[in-house]
């Protein structure tokens, strides 16, 4: 038998992932360990599970490095990779949101030349262009994009927003929602027809657990 | 500054000899094939006039394209695949032969792909177009040799993946979606992605069964069996003649006996826009991306004036090559040959030829014993002296073993 891998996005969304994976019988022992390693094997289920940042998990999947991914939706709007989104997790939920000063609520369309500071340029790009129809000069920053409007780099931006507490205290305010995200697991391509019934085993239970809990 | 000269641009590269040869090998493959089946080999211009790609979005978007300008200041486009160019032949200058056309081709199309890791923006396609028909034996026929040209090459272990578009549209009518709300629709199906059809779907008021069937496409995927599940009796006629075609066309390839390879996905849906009826996808282990891929494409000869169905395919060369066993076929019969004499070498190294060896002429000015030196740094095993007095020393590099002949002698053999 093959291994299947997966590829896991470092962090929070790893950890929620893995427990999911330990409930269906997979052994991630290894990973609850505190240890630099990347890589850990599953041999009883041939599985292998590695740790990559967020925005390489599509990369990972799309070209079949890894068969099976969980990211979240966010990553997988801005990388727009060609590869089967299966199953909407339900955890790590959040918006994608255009943020800015209160006084421009309502007055986004009116502003000419709008300036959009994003770490999700190519989400924030679509959202203006195709579905507003607006012209927008985008400017890509890799952290604390809040502060882009305080200090006249942009006129707004477009970040994910959880609880509105880093806007708040930094006086800006959601100004517009761009689209719901949540943690997804994506699947390969050629995976899903190579290996259909042990993913589609995987898919299957994932989507149970998944709708218990919201239940 | 970067030192260009060095270096190959993102997504092109060299193929080295040994690589070559295992291109050559599977591309001749993949050619007797085809050509076995009546295909005739064709070749079409490396570039074409823009307008001949125009109108063709999805399949390979504007994006994609090399553009670049004649002297007149027309846009010229480098050619992103074979179908186009070869629709636009046969329309324009074999309209009057008999129907149907089969072709036949191999060789370099271009796109401007993201490079990173596996994309190519230069590869190799061979393929095969079968135009002027619109029966599902067609389809099958083109599906069936793209198989069998995959097995001829060594690929064992292959999913031939089919689906049928007009199955898709015939549900999007019936859901009254606009052009670009269907859009979106076919990309979520496309990815499988539940949740996202959900909510495109959310406030249309349609059918029930057929809403939820939508829902399910992206799991409608497996045997023939899921033909049978998908055919609602709220389906239109676009859908289920869609279904029937598809049926059709997988009954025909298990005659050809290749029912193992082939599985159905009724929620595959690229390049919508391009293909009309069937299109297909193949995938094998150890490649992340579709070694081959095909479909029906009725309206594109329409396009240049000659209405009439067609049907195509083409295998990515380059990732048939990755998904093989490479090492085989690299036979060393090379002879290197060392000259005492200069005319008597040339008329010997034309028999070796004649009899289908490789012969590598020692050209430096070194002692016999240089060219041998050379011959174990080549992992060349056999060295032919050839002496003023006619005679041949034949060393065997393996074994050591040194015999000694002469031209005639050497051909009796030859005869024998």
């Amino acid at each position: 038998m093959r291994y299947l891998t997966v590829a896991l996005a470092k962090g929070r969304l790893a950890e929620l992932a893995m427990d999911i994976f330990s409930s269906i019988g997979m052994d991630c022992e290894q990973m609850k360990e505190k240890t630099r390693k990347l890589i850990f094997t599953d041999e009883k289920n041939k599985m292998k599970f590695i740790l990559v940042k967020a925005s390489d998990v599509p990369t990972y999947v799309e070209h079949g490095a890894a068969d099976i991914g969980i990211v979240g939706k966010d990553t997988l709007l801005e990388e727009g990779r060609n590869l089967y989104e299966m199953v909407d997790l339900g955890f790590g939920k959040c918006r994608m949101c255009v943020c800015g000063p209160t006084a421009l609520k309502g007055r986004l369309d009116k502003i000419k030349e709008l300036k959009v500071a994003s770490k999700y340029t190519g989400i924030a790009s679509r959202y203006f262009r195709d579905e507003k129809g607006q012209t927008v000069d985008m400017i890509k920053l890799h952290g604390s994009v809040e502060l882009a409007p305080l200090v006249g780099l942009s006129d707004v931006i477009v970040d994910i927003v959880e609880t509105g507490k880093t806007l708040k205290e930094n006086g800006l305010d959601v100004l517009e929602t761009v689209c719901d995200l949540s943690a997804r697991l994506v699947v390969n391509k050629v995976s899903m027809k190579m290996e259909r019934d042990r993913i589609m085993n995987i898919v299957d239970k994932f989507q149970r657990i998944c709708k218990e809990v919201e239940k | 500054m970067s030192n260009y000269k060095l270096h190959t641009p993102n997504g092109v590269n060299d193929i080295l000899p040994d690589e070559r040869v295992v291109k050559k090998e599977i591309e001749q493959t993949i050619g007797e094939v085809f050509r076995a089946s009546a295909y005739c080999e064709v070749e079409t211009p490396m570039f074409e006039y823009y307008d001949c790609y125009l109108g063709r979005d999805g399949q390979i978007s504007q994006e994609n394209l090399y553009k670049f300008f004649d002297e007149q200041g027309r846009v010229l486009s480098l050619r992103p695949d074979f179908t186009t160019s070869i629709a636009r032949m046969a329309a324009t200058k074999e309209y009057d032969k008999p129907l149907p056309l089969r072709y036949m081709y191999n060789g370099s199309v271009f796109r401007t792909e993201q490079t990173e890791g596996a994309r190519r923006r230069e590869f190799t396609q061979s393929g095969i177009e079968l135009i002027g028909s619109y029966s599902a034996k067609a389809d099958a026929e083109v599906i069936a040799l793209t198989i069998e040209a995959l097995i001829s090459c060594g690929i064992e272990e292959m999913s031939i993946e089919i689906g049928q578009v007009g199955f898709f549209n015939g549900l999007v009518l019936q859901t009254g979606l606009d052009t670009q709300n269907a859009e979106r629709l076919r990309e979520r199906i496309d990815s499988k992605d539940v949740v996202g059809i959900r909510e495109i779907l959310a406030d249309i008021d349609m059918d029930k069964d057929i809403k939820s069937l939508i829902v399910e496409l992206p799991y409608l995927f497996g045997g023939v069996e899921i033909l049978d599940k998908a055919n609602l009796d709220g389906l239109n006629e676009t859908s289920k003649s869609a279904l029937n075609n598809l049926r059709e066309i997988y009954n025909i390839l298990c005659d050809y006996g290749f029912s193992d390879y082939v599985s159905l996905d009724l929620g595959m849906l690229q390049d919508i826009d391009y293909y009309t009826g069937v299109i297909f996808k193949g995938y094998t282990h150890g490649v992340g991306f579709p070694i081959c891929a095909g479909g029906r494409y009725d309206n594109l000869m329409s396009n240049f004036g000659a209405q009439m169905g067609a049907v195509g395919a083409a295998i990515g060369v380059n990732r048939v090559m990755s998904a093989i066993d490479t090492s085989y076929g690299r036979e060393n019969d090379v002879i290197m040959l060392y000259a005492e004499d200069n005319k008597r070498a040339i008329e010997a190294a034309r028999l070796f030829c004649e009899h289908e060896y490789t012969v590598e002429n020692y050209i430096e000015n070194g002692t016999f014993k240089d060219a041998v030196e050379l011959c174990k740094r080549k992992n060349i095993t056999a060295i032919v002296r050839v002496m003023k007095n006619g005679e041949f020393e034949i060393s065997d590099l393996l074994t050591g073993e040194t015999t000694k002949t002469d031209m005639s002698e050497f051909e009796d053999e030859f005869d024998f």
